[in-house]
């Protein structure tokens, strides 16, 4: 006798469909898993059997055969205890085997029976809703798994006796109720920046369009302190963004509680972080920070401390907008449209004035410099020199502008763009970041003055076709801030500006 | 001169062990087994007792210890193998019993109580 039960295999942050089937047939006794069950799937035999004497089920004396199928899938994760065990029970005819029927069941067993907490509860709930089935995943999940869809159905037991009362109808458990979304601690507010007028413009319009930003200065000029402001500058994540943000942290195992918050991730990773650590991968592929920050920020601190190959990797995903690890046996995306924000000083020394002054010369600027590679300081739409703050700016009296309203001109410029990308049938995010480079043409018109100035520039300063459209999305996104229809000489002067000031660099280096 | 005749000491703990499955199987006939085979031994498998109740065959390993406890212990991962071995040897040879349920059982026997089975005791 056969019986199934329906689980997921997770590829990337997609859930896919999986049958377990448990056969149950006279013979040696013998507990095999079949169909491509890595380590942890196939240990799950021991934590079956051993839940299944804790819960007062004896294992019979019977040949024993469970089936992943699609079979040349590969399994991993320790999700699958859960429906092996339920299977068996339903074999066994501890639990009725038509209560199993359209259910996708997920969840790790502890030696006594009790159900663990498995990443990825939320992709396993959209898509059971997809195929019209209910869900049963751990108790810890249950908050997560809600937030799938008000009318899936979810049992969310604690042990396995409790589903086992639950199907027979004995005890039947509750549905459980979606996460509180996290509060959180208030963001850091902009006032706290004492000075740094430009860096303050230049952040606004990073926020406003959704462009990379480089902040290069020395020790204590405050660059990670104006990073750290640029969450509280953005709009809140819309529904859809959300969602997305939380299947990735979800597959990643950090929806702790199945708590969503609205805010935009912000992620900062130390210069030691491996290739595998920023974009993903490793023998069982996990989503890298460059997914974790998918639709919010990805901080990067000392950007030359950072290991060359790392930061190269960078640059395809900065592109298009998803990180590919690629396998000989599978292949998986995750999205990662993020927002790169990097900070780094001249010189390995600290460079700029005062105690941090170079006493090697330029060489070591150059050295420290080069070691990010060209095409991905192409990238970066906006990049600033931070000066020292001087003593007269931190007794100056705080900036009267506060986070909340730049987040309100952030918000009315993104506004624009959304509507303008609406009008026009952009599809995808209608950020001037992110819009393709033909639509760009359309949105991004100059006049007559302006043209004639990026004519020049482009010319003088050697702008690569990337650029030229680079310089043109600032251009917009300060029009957009300015209110303006078209895109003035004077915008397209500051995008320059904001170019120009490290493409000088390059070329004393 | 000692190579052909068996040392006292192991030949003590063979009678032991004969009379301990002798206690053994009519312990199982009580329960309702029929006896199919004793001291079955078969290339590299070998099995005590090997017995049939319905459509249930069993194939049982008898310790004879001090207490029960120590039976238990007594039963090496190596043993368990042997006495698979000796099963597949046995359905492999006799495919009227291809429909049977195979249980492994223990047969416990100590000094001043009665002989217990446990069911299912080993084989996974």
């Amino acid at each position: 006798m056969v019986t199934w039960v329906s689980t997921v295999a997770f590829e990337g942050v997609e859930a896919r469909a999986v049958d377990v089937q448990v056969q149950v047939a006279p013979g040696m006794p013998a507990f095999n898993v079949v169909g491509l069950p890595d380590k942890a799937v196939t240990e799950a035999r021991e934590r079956v059997r051993a839940a299944l004497v804790a819960s007062g089920l004896a294992l019979p004396p019977r040949r024993i055969t469970v089936n992943l199928a699609p079979a040349d899938l590969p399994k991993e994760g320790s999700h699958f205890d859960l429906p092996i065990a339920l299977g068996l029970m339903a074999a066994l005819g501890a639990v009725p085997q038509d209560a199993l029927a359209d259910v996708t069941v997920l969840g790790e067993l502890a030696l006594d029976g009790t159900i663990a907490a498995v990443a990825g509860c939320l992709p396993a709930a959209v898509a059971a809703h997809a195929r019209g089935h209910a869900l049963i995943c751990p108790e810890a999940c249950g908050a997560e798994a809600a937030w799938a869809s008000a009318d899936l159905p979810i049992v969310a037991p604690r042990s396995l006796i409790q589903i086992a009362n639950h199907l027979k109808g004995v005890q039947v458990l509750a549905r459980p109720r979606p996460g509180l979304p996290e509060a959180g601690a208030a963001a850091p507010d902009l006032r706290d920046v004492r000075g740094q007028e430009t860096a303050k413009r230049a952040l606004e319009i990073a926020a406003a369009g959704g462009h990379n930003l480089l902040f290069s200065g020395s020790p204590g000029s405050g660059k990670s302190m104006l990073a750290s402001r640029l969450p509280g500058l953005l709009p809140p994540l819309s529904p859809r963004e959300l969602l997305e943000v939380a299947m990735i942290r979800s597959v990643a195992g950090e929806l702790a509680g199945g708590r969503l918050s609205d805010r935009r991730p912000f992620r900062s990773p130390h210069h030691s972080a491996s290739m595998a650590a920023l974009v993903g991968g490793g023998a069982r592929p996990r989503p890298g920070e460059i997914a974790l920050a998918h639709n919010g920020v990805l901080f990067l601190d000392e950007l030359p401390e950072f290991s060359p190959q790392a930061l190269d990797a960078l640059r395809q995903p900065l592109e298009s907008g998803e990180a590919v690890i690629a396998r000989a046996n599978h292949r998986i995306a995750y999205p990662a449209r993020f927002q790169l924000v990097a900070a780094m000083n001249p010189c390995r020394c600290g460079g700029g004035e005062g105690g941090h002054a170079c006493r090697r010369g330029p060489r070591c600027a150059q050295e420290y410099q080069s070691r990010i590679s060209g095409p991905l300081l192409d990238r970066i739409d906006i990049r600033l020199d931070v000066p020292a703050v001087t003593a007269a700016d931190l007794m100056a009296p705080a900036a009267s502008e506060d986070s909340t309203t730049v987040a309100a001109r952030v918000a009315a410029a993104r506004r624009v763009q959304a509507t303008r990308a609406e009008a026009l049938g952009i599809a995808g995010s209608p950020l001037n970041a992110h819009v393709g480079v033909g639509a760009l043409e359309e949105i991004a018109q100059a006049d007559a003055a302006g043209r004639r100035l990026l004519r020049d520039a482009a010319d003088a300063l050697k702008l690569s076709a990337r650029g030229y459209h680079r310089v043109l999305r600032v251009a917009r996104t300060i029009a957009d801030l300015d209110g303006a229809e078209t895109v003035g000489r004077i915008h397209l002067a500051e995008a320059l500006a904001y170019r120009s000031a490290a493409a000088a660099e390059a070329r004393a280096a | 001169m000692t190579g052909l005749a068996a040392a006292p000491k192991r030949l003590a703990a063979f009678r032991r062990g004969l009379s301990a499955e002798t206690k053994a199987a009519w312990l199982l006939r009580l329960q309702g087994w029929r006896i199919l085979a004793h001291r079955y031994a078969e290339g590299p498998g070998e099995v005590d007792l090997i017995a049939r109740r319905g459509r249930t065959i069993a194939f049982v390993e008898v310790k004879a210890r001090g207490d029960f406890d120590r039976g238990v212990e007594a039963l090496t991962p190596r043993q368990q193998a042997r006495i698979r071995r000796g099963a597949e040897a046995f359905l492999a040879r006799r495919p009227a019993y291809a429909g049977y349920v195979v249980t492994f059982d223990l047969v416990l026997v100590a000094p001043g109580r009665l002989p217990r089975r446990l069911p299912n005791a080993f084989g996974w």
